[in-house]
């Protein structure tokens, strides 16, 4: 690479939103991408380190990041990963890079829901848990239905759902781990506000913000959440089953979606990123679940194959401090990225399925992982399959998603998927028009039932939602490792 | 190392993109690619492209182009690059 561009340093470790190829694109021409990683990292991933010395600058580092960066000369830093995040954000404030947050640690769930609650974007009331004392002390300030969760990570996982009193007093005989969590209310399940049964009711935002300016790039649904049972840290984990671009929403609550996106961004004072804020959606209002100082994963390719921006360099631009060009996904048709998740985590895979089985399902464009006979459930993140669907409409893609899902599930009877209720919920054929939570238990984050309207602003307002709040240049990857 | 189920007429070039086309389709579990496939774009990933260079590697005696796996990704480019690098390294023409 040419020593007259800019360097930038990558934070970057295996299951990044970003791969290795993503960034070797995106730094093309660009900047002189510098990847950094993690002693234990490179340790634990030759082959990440093997084929980044071949495509880039590779610098292993320590404990120490804003130390051991200062003497490369770096014009940016950033990361695609939610490990690094922090040590990205201290390294970038230390450093006198672009992009530091004047809020302090604002990725810190407990921290950036009371930003969000001063700042008026989010009504949901949290409190901090370190032991089983605590716990019941937050939950008799913050009430019950609530959440129990780390207050790091996106992982969804050593999620503690305590529904009543009962799972209260349990949940201290079930949980091992007590250091850094927060206690949250819990937001009840509704109907997509679409009215369609195979879309969830949250959805999420990629925006790019350049000198505090947010432009929203695309807004995602999502098929429903699958919820893991079992015990440990695994247990009540949180799955997502898919992407869905565009996102079908009503053109009121879309807006509330973009302005509370924009509201939340600017309350944990956002300048210089990409990131992904997931938001609880339905008929009548929007809550913020939680913000992603990170593009989000699955998504940055999703959104170029329809025609939109590269994200990975958007992400590269606004580092260095630079105006990203950016454009909308442009495709008429709808892209489902669909991941099957099996229902028990543990244990290998015993259903013997292949790619070119998995190739020919209906509407099948991309097949990026198929469990093999054998192998452990972990090794594909808990995924039977991940496919690219193509449909289009939204209702061929509903046909094709419970299509695909259940014969998936199919040729991993072996494996328990047909029984999962995240199947039954997918495949239930009601009438749309009269959609019904289903009755399993409430997932993820926010409040009550109590009025979720109330913490978006006004749609009329969208505030400082960027170039164009009413067509937003605006709408996550698992599988690729390195 | 050479590939010793090669015919023995094969020229340096033929054999690479036998090579190359072989292992592409065990990493992709794939018949008959075309070289306009993308690696990536066909469900790859940087643990498929991992073991596809060991395997071309080991069975070429030659150090594969990561660059053009990377940057450009298709099975044509990929194959053209690696016979290339296997005619250099065994000094003939293709």
């Amino acid at each position: 690479m040419s020593g007259a561009l800019p360097r930038l340093g990558v934070l970057h470790a295996p299951n990044a939103a970003a791969n290795l190829r993503d960034l070797v694109l995106a730094g093309r021409d660009r900047c002189e991408v510098v990847l950094l990683v993690r002693r234990d990292v490179a340790a634990a991933e030759p082959d990440l380190v093997r084929l980044g010395q071949a495509l880039a600058t590779v610098v292993v580092i320590g404990d120490d990041v804003t130390h051991e960066l200062a003497g490369l000369g770096l014009d940016g830093l950033v990361t695609f990963h939610d490990a690094e995040l922090e040590a990205c954000d201290a390294a970038v404030r230390e450093l006198g890079l672009p992009g530091a947050t004047e809020a302090d640690q604002p990725w810190d769930k407990l921290v950036q829901r009371r930003l969000l609650n001063a700042a008026g974007v989010s009504t949901v009331r949290s409190a901090p848990v370190d032991s089983p004392a605590g716990l019941f002390e937050a939950a008799a300030e913050i009430g019950l239905p609530a959440v129990l969760k780390p207050r790091r990570g996106t992982a969804s996982t050593d999620l503690g759902f305590l529904t009543g009193p009962a799972d209260l007093e349990a949940e201290p005989g079930r949980r091992e781990r007590w250091a850094g969590l927060v206690l949250e209310q819990m937001i009840q399940r509704a109907p997509h506000p679409s009215g369609r049964r195979w879309l969830a009711d949250y959805v999420s935002v990629e925006t790019v913000t350049h000198r505090g300016l947010h432009t929203h790039v695309a807004v995602f649904d999502k098929t429903p959440l699958a919820v893991a049972g079992g015990t440990g840290p695994s247990r009540h984990a949180v799955r997502e089953t898919g992407d869905v671009l565009p996102a079908q929403l009503p053109p009121h609550v879309y807006d509330a979606v973009l302005a509370t996106t924009s509201a939340a961004l600017t309350a944990l004072t956002v300048r210089d990123r990409v990131s992904h804020t997931e938001l609880r959606v339905c008929a009548d209002g929007v809550e913020v679940i939680e913000v992603n100082g990170r593009l989000g994963g699955e998504v940055a390719g999703m959104i170029g194959m329809m025609g939109g921006s590269d994200l990975v360099r958007a992400a590269f631009d606004v580092a260095l401090g630079r105006r990203p060009e950016l454009a909308a996904p442009t495709r008429p048709e709808v892209l489902v990225s669909l991941y099957v998740p099996f229902p028990e985590r543990s244990g290998p895979v015993r259903s013997a399925v292949t790619r070119p089985q998995v190739r020919e399902l209906p509407g099948v464009v991309r097949v990026d992982e198929v469990a093999q006979h054998g192998a452990a459930r972990s090794d594909t993140a808990f995924h039977a399959v991940k496919v690219l669907l193509t449909a289009a409409d939204a209702d061929s893609a509903g046909h094709l998603v419970r299509s695909v899902a259940t014969r998936v599930a199919r040729l991993y009877e072996a494996d328990g998927l047909g029984a999962d209720p995240w199947l039954r919920q997918l495949t239930d054929d009601g009438d749309e028009s009269d959609a019904e939570p289903d009755s399993a238990r409430p997932v993820d984050a926010t409040p009550d039932g109590a009025a979720p309207g109330t913490t978006g602003p006004d749609s009329a307002a969208p505030g400082t939602a960027a170039p164009d709040s009413a067509a937003p240049i605006g709408a996550g990857t698992r599988g690729d490792t390195v | 190392m050479q590939d010793s189920h090669a015919p023995a007429d094969r020229t340096a070039a033929d054999r690479a993109t036998a090579v190359v086309t072989e292992e592409w389709c065990r990493a992709l579990d794939v018949t008959d690619p075309s070289p306009d496939d993308d690696f990536f774009a066909e469900g790859g990933n940087s643990l498929l492209i991992a073991s596809l260079i060991d395997r071309v590697e080991r069975r070429l005696g030659i150090v594969f182009p990561v660059e053009v796996a990377f940057i450009d990704g298709t099975l044509g480019a990929l194959t053209d690059a690696c016979a290339e690098r296997l005619v250099t390294a065994e000094g003939t023409t293709a």
